[in-house]
């Protein structure tokens, strides 16, 4: 197999894992997310749990952002951050609009 | 010394006096710190957090009951941490717990052998961390590892199946990369959004109504962390659903195989 057809593959392969995260974990991020937002605005909550609420939000907010990203991968890019496991993807230099 | 007031002596106590425990939370992530020091809040611990370059100063000065490290890339100064607390004689049979990306026992077993006493996986249960803390308190001085094996995971990549060829094992090779990284970038956020929503659901003061809302939050968090947890599993590739918007997805159901033992290869 020639390097730019196994590359082709391998984009391939992320980004069929990449719609299989978004696609199952849409749902039930979404589902946190309007809770939280709920808690975190409801007045009946004592301030220091709203501001509970109000991170578990912004931290759901973050992690599918994440998820926005990794879908718009076109390309590969990795980067070593010193995993056991492996390299990760460069969202920011793999992202469709890096090209 | 003030003329007609007497003199004052400030006594310095070693700060190990001044507690019956003391715990040690250290990483970078502040959320993460402040979660897990949350967490310890029911517990009769002063609890102290710092980042991990400071951290090995900070044990040896505070000399701390128990340190709870969370490892996240980069690694070394983590697990440095860990190897320094072993190796310092005054500090080496202070039970060390580790926070660790779930699901990745390449991880367990380096922060098991740099010296973590037993590893937690993130997102972990408020209950276990606290009984974890608990339980090494109660039998502070030893050091045999406490190091919870749960071999769920491990995937070793290899893949003898019929019909695997070279184009899978591409396609499979950046299934993942994009699993492993989708879990890296997501773990903490997870985690904090489970831990506060747990949280928020023990919280006495919390009306059923909004108990119930609090339990939706951990709920669907925890599920979104399991649905992560297996896709880093998938070592075959078999798709479903040819006709959403995007394309097939995984079946993750059948993308994971498993022995007859039920172990996951």
């Amino acid at each position: 197999m020639q390097p730019a057809d196994q590359d082709q593959l391998r984009l391939a392969g992320v980004q069929l894992a990449a719609r299989t995260a978004h696609h199952l974990l849409t749902t039930p991020l979404t589902l946190a997310l309007g809770y939280s937002d709920l808690l975190a605005e409801d007045s009946r909550l004592p301030p220091d749990l709203r501001a509970l609420a109000k991170e578990a939000s912004d931290s759901i907010v973050i992690a599918a952002a994440y998820l926005r990203r990794l879908i718009r991968i076109g390309r590969i890019v990795e980067r070593d951050i010193g995993l056991p496991s492996g390299l990760v993807l460069d969202l920011a230099d793999s992202a469709l609009e890096a090209h | 010394v003030r003329p007609g007031t007497g003199s004052t002596l400030a006594i310095c106590y070693p700060a190990q006096m001044a507690a019956l425990h003391r715990a040690l939370i250290v990483g970078e992530h502040p959320g993460m710190r402040l979660l897990v020091r949350l967490n310890l809040n029911d517990l009769p611990l002063e609890v102290l957090e710092t980042n991990t370059a400071d951290a090995h100063e900070r044990v040896r000065w505070d000399l701390p009951h128990l340190v709870v490290v969370d490892l996240h890339p980069p690694l070394d100064k983590g697990l440095t941490l860990c190897r320094q607390l072993r190796w310092t004689p005054t500090t080496a049979t202070i039970p060390c717990v580790v926070l660790v990306e779930g699901g990745d026992l390449d991880l367990r077993e380096m922060a098991s052998e740099a010296g973590a006493t037993i590893c937690l996986e993130k997102p972990f249960r408020p209950l276990d961390l606290r009984h974890t803390v608990q339980v090494l308190l109660d039998s502070s001085g030893r050091m045999d590892s406490l190091y919870n094996d749960n071999s769920t995971s491990g995937n070793s990549g290899d893949n003898d199946s019929p019909g695997f060829d070279q184009d899978e094992a591409a396609r499979l090779d950046g299934v993942k990369l994009a699993a492993r990284t989708a879990h890296h970038l997501l773990n903490t956020p997870l985690s904090l959004a489970l831990g506060y929503g747990e949280l928020l659901a023990e919280d006495p003061r919390l009306p059923d109504e909004l108990r119930a809302m609090a339990r939706e939050v951990a709920g669907s968090v925890e599920s979104a962390a399991t649905l992560l947890q297996r896709l880093v599993r998938v070592s075959r590739i078999r798709e479903r659903d040819p006709n959403l918007p995007g394309g097939a997805i995984l079946d993750l159901a059948r993308s994971i195989q498993e022995a007859p033992n039920g172990v996951i290869l």
